[in-house]
């Protein structure tokens, strides 16, 4: 699984995007397995998503890892993530030494992510919530991640945003993710959005 | 009754057919419906060749197995459907695992048996009335004919899933004119019925229940909790579904500025087939609730043109009309497809909109945007297009198949002709990335609207763009130093990019919305310049301007990009492949693939005939005439959906149409022949079918858009008129060379009788899937001389082949 991280990574070096040992070590750290639906532990370690109910899925490791990477985080770091979904995600922050916060919406997910991540990092504080209004109490948060579908950016998740932080945001339906959003808040308190595209598809934007 | 039967059985088939269309259309995506449909159609080719091999035994007990395909077609009709759901196949994980293409073969050979069965019954039947082949064929036409009118109806009155029983009810009939009983005959078909009726209506309710899958967007909502349906109507033309949500608010604002400092209101969502969210917004006649109306891409041209006369295409979910009521639009005229829609929001939704539809100021019209304007004789400041009709609304192409005729280099010239002087067009599409539709509308508008004057053209347009949104602006008039200005405020105010404006400098450009390059800027400029035709060829998709002969603006598939994405699918290029054309070309890969062991294999069950038999020329009649067939009905169904404007009611009335007249030309075709027989002429039916055919398919050629020209702006009766006008004449002599065909056969070889009902059924599955790829690479007018030179190759065959023999 590292290793296709570090392929899929080396087609991003042109825009000086490399995933960090830190995230690789971590992940490498990380049971994968005990995130995945029991029918579909012999997958997880292929770097693809899966299903895992509800009409979500344990993202691609790669994306995960790039998430992460774009997050530009430190340890010790506070990140909101929205959209627990596996809790996979979340692990791999709290792995890092990051202080994790993160929300879900659906109860069943948030209760089979919440038993893995009780035994494995029990520092991460999760809630069953609404994530479009962030964690106002954690608040302000290094870093955001975003891991439910959005078709606008929660103005409340941008107030709590420390300035110089960056919400990471995929676009995309579940198995075709390809594009990442960072919104960046300058320390004017102004938005940048970067939209890193075609994440996984260098060659193609070359010719253009 | 024999022949009764056969309309009866072939009612419940396309029925089968057109209601399964609807229903995987439901619970997954219409594409991958398309496809499952199209193959499980094979099943008709399958039967042929059953036939074949098992006719002596199937004949011995001739009543007992028609009766017992009619009861295995009503039973496997519901049994089938309901396994096929069962099957956990996940259409979006297809270029990820191998076994969902086992999920997807077991989805259409499951669906295969229930269309097996039905066309095994007809196909006996041709075997039984071997000398009344018109009248079984005629019969099967005009009972499919049936069968749309019948679905169609059904549709309307009842919920998509209990139509199922309609069908399942509709085979125990055909079984009833079957009763392997002698005695009592009448009184057991009655109690048959009956039967068939109770059954139908006492089949459990979580058989027939459609599971969405479970990335639809309607199931996702409704996996929050205390979110549910509170009204769902349905209708051949989709499902709507109105959910409302509970502690956690629907907040659907696509591509809201980060500026935005408004709140959302309390919003419904909308959908139709579990897919295509909008929107209903609360609205307390307090203009303060709605203020993030202003800050979306789309509101740029109500800061262009102040209180407009618009026209706004779609309804959604009223939530364009409020925007234009935000702005003191003086009159809102609303053009929308879906009657449901309208009626919903008009009469049950009203009141949580705040009462809007009863505004004077406000008239919605049921229609198609294009033919409504070629209609009206109103001018308009603003015509505004939202994305919801500008844009494919799947992220991975799916769409690409779809004829659109809203944005064509024609369709384009109609919205500019009915702008008021210094009136403004805004087209808002989603952004796709690297940049397509956007590119390709742009193209479309710079070949409608640039033909003779550049310079003109170029200090019309603006360009502005969010990371959800483009908007396109034209303007009937010269962009001024005040429209820059007024351009320029509302991007720097919302944080969006400009894209375009006459007098543009590149470091204006990107500086919000950060791409690795200025794309859109470059892409608009390259198709302002004198090179543009080599940027349109060179680029990785397909941005040619669509045209009205080959309307299918979201297909921005290319060759050429293939093996590239192919290779790179793992790495996240899966999206960018415009799924709904491969999957075409795979199904009728599949297709040919089964359809040659279809037609190949009954001829080594002939070998152990001593008689001879021209097989090839045979094979090549039946299979022509099958695909000619299904050639111009695909061909006649695109060209009217532009003339009708609705799909569903081209799609509906031309097959009606097409089958009643292609009937009632079956049934006569051996009369026509006695008489020709008897006043000793040399000409055959078949010459006389052939040439008007060919004849009148060369004067649609020439004069078919001047007619829909001619009759554009008639009402709805008219155009019925005219496309029963122009389609029975042609559809009476497309009736005729298959039973000809099959005539030919009973005296010669009887043996083939079933092969070529096979034949024909294969040809017709290919037909649909290979016109409908023809038609996106090619145009109409090919199309139809494609068709027309399949005819003359089967008179050829005909006339030295058959009549030779003879």
């Amino acid at each position: 699984m590292l290793k296709t991280i570090l392929w899929h990574s080396s087609m991003l070096e042109s825009k000086n995007i490399k995933i960090s040992e830190e995230i690789l070590k971590a992940m490498q750290n990380i049971p994968r397995h005990k995130f995945v639906p029991q029918k579909l532990v012999k997958y997880a370690y292929k770097d693809r998503p899966l299903a895992i109910g509800f009409g979500q899925t344990i993202s691609q490791p790669f994306i995960v890892a790039l998430m992460t990477e774009l997050l530009n985080i430190s340890d010790a770091s506070v990140v909101l993530e929205i959209g627990t979904g596996s809790g996979y995600q979340a692990a791999i922050l709290a792995e890092m030494g990051v202080n994790v916060y993160s929300v879900e919406i659906i109860p069943e997910l948030a209760e089979r992510a919440s038993k893995v991540l009780n035994i494995l990092y029990p520092k991460i504080k999760l809630r069953v919530s609404d994530g479009y209004f962030g964690w106002k109490k954690y608040a302000p948060f290094d870093g955001i991640i975003v891991t439910a579908a959005v078709d606008h950016i929660p103005e409340p998740l941008t107030h709590q945003l420390k300035a110089g932080g960056k919400i990471v945001i995929p676009i995309g339906s579940p198995y075709t993710v390809q594009e990442l959003i960072i919104v960046e808040k300058k320390i004017n308190g102004d938005f940048i959005l970067h939209q890193i595209l075609p994440v996984r598809f260098v060659p193609l934007t070359g010719d253009h | 009754m024999y022949l009764l039967s056969v309309s009866v059985i072939a009612a419940a088939s396309i029925g089968y057919e057109l209601l399964l269309i609807r229903l995987m259309s439901i619970v997954q995506w219409h594409h991958f419906a398309y496809m499952i449909i199209s193959l499980a159609l094979l099943g008709i080719g399958a039967s042929g060749t059953f036939l074949v091999l098992a006719k002596q035994w199937l004949l011995q007990r001739q009543r007992f197995s028609l009766w017992s395909f009619a009861i295995f077609f009503s039973v496997s009709s519901i049994l089938c459907f309901y396994l096929v759901q069962k099957i956990p196949f996940n259409p979006l994980e297809v270029p990820w695992s191998a076994l969902q293409f086992i999920y997807l073969s077991i989805n259409y050979l499951l669906l295969m048996i229930p269309f097996f069965c039905s066309a095994t019954y007809v196909g006996m039947v041709f075997i039984i009335f071997n000398k009344k082949l018109e009248k079984v064929y005629s019969f099967d036409l005009i009972g499919s004919s049936l069968g749309v009118v019948v679905i169609v109806y059904s549709l309307f009155v009842l919920e998509p899933q209990n139509c199922l029983r309609v069908i399942f009810f509709m085979g125990f009939v055909a079984c009833a004119f079957n009763t392997p009983i002698n005695k009592y005959k009448f009184l057991v078909s009655l109690l048959t019925i009956f039967i068939g009726a109770v059954i139908a209506y006492g089949i459990p309710t979580n058989w027939t229940a459609l599971n969405l899958s479970e990335y639809k967007p309607l199931n996702k909502i409704l996996q929050i909790p205390d979110n549910k349906i509170i009204r769902e109507v349905s209708s051949p033309r989709g499902l709507i579904t109105v959910v409302k949500t509970g502690r956690i608010p629907l907040r659907y604002s696509p591509g809201l500025s980060l500026k935005n400092p408004y709140k959302l209101p309390e919003q419904l969502a909308l959908f139709t087939d579990g897919d295509s969210l909008s929107a209903i917004n609360r609205f307390n006649y307090d203009i303060g609730e709605i203020g993030h109306m202003d800050y979306v891409t789309g509101a740029l041209a109500y800061h262009l043109v102040k209180t407009p006369k618009v026209l706004i295409a779609g309804l959604s979910g009223g939530e364009n009309i409020l925007r234009a009521l935000y702005f003191n639009s003086e009159k809102i005229d609303v053009v929308e497809t879906n009657p449901q829609i309208v009626e919903l929001l008009k009469k049950e939704y009203n009141n949580f909109s705040g009462n809007i539809y009863d505004l004077p100021t406000i008239k919605i019209y049921v229609g198609n945007l294009r033919n409504f304007l070629m209609k009206t004789k109103n001018l308009y400041d603003v015509i505004f297009i939202p994305p919801e009709n500008s844009s494919a609304m799947s992220s991975v192409g799916f769409e690409s198949v779809n004829a659109s005729n809203l944005f064509t280099v024609e369709a384009i010239k109609v919205y500019h002709d009915k702008l008021k002087t210094n009136g403004i067009l805004s087209i808002t599409s989603w952004i796709k990335i690297p940049p397509r539709n956007s590119l390709k509308l742009f193209a479309t508008i710079i070949h409608s609207l640039n033909k003779e004057n550049f310079d003109f053209f170029e200090k019309n347009v603006m360009i502005i763009r969010s990371w959800k949104t483009t908007t396109l602006i034209i303007k009937n008039g010269l962009i001024t130093e005040k429209d820059i200005n007024t351009l320029k405020r509302f991007c720097q105010n919302r944080s969006f990019d400009l894209v375009y404006y006459p007098g543009i400098k590149k470091d204006e450009v990107n500086r919000y919305n950060l791409l690795e390059k200025s794309f859109f800027y470059e892409g608009a400029s390259q198709l302002l310049s004198k090179d543009r035709g080599n940027f349109i060829k060179n680029y990785k998709f397909n941005i040619e301007p669509s045209i009205d002969s080959r309307p299918f603006f979201y297909n921005f598939f290319k060759w050429s990009s293939l093996p590239e994405l192919l290779k790179l699918r793992t790495q996240g290029t899966v999206s960018m492949i415009e799924w709904g054309y491969i999957i075409l070309v795979a199904t009728l890969l599949i297709a040919l693939i089964f359809s040659l062991l279809f037609i190949l294999l009954p001829i080594f069950a002939f070998k152990k005939l001593k008689q001879s038999y021209p097989k090839k020329s045979i094979m090549s009649y039946f299979f022509l005439v099958g695909l000619a067939f299904m050639f111009l009905e695909i061909m006649f169904i695109q060209r009217f959906i532009l003339f009708l404007g609705y799909p569903f009611y081209a799609i509906a009335y031309v097959i009606i149409i097409l089958l009643l007249f292609a009937g009632i030309g079956s049934s006569i075709s051996k009369k026509i022949e006695i008489h020709l027989k008897k006043i000793k002429s040399s000409i055959h039916t078949i010459d006389i079918s052939i040439i008007c055919l060919s004849t009148l398919l060369t004067i649609y050629l020439f004069f078919l858009s001047s007619i829909f020209n001619a009759f554009f702006s008639s009402n709805e009766i008219i155009k019925f008129i005219i496309l029963v006008l122009l389609i029975a004449p042609y559809a009476f002599f497309m009736g005729m060379p298959f039973p000809l065909g099959l005539a030919w056969l009973e005296k010669h070889f009887k043996e083939g009788i079933p092969w070529a009902w096979g034949i024909n059924g294969c040809a017709s599955v290919i037909g649909a899937v290979f016109a409908s790829l023809l038609l996106i690479n090619l145009d109409y007018t090919t199309v139809t001389g494609i068709a027309v030179l399949m005819y003359l190759a089967t008179l050829t065959i005909f006339r030295f082949v058959f009549l030779k023999k003879s």
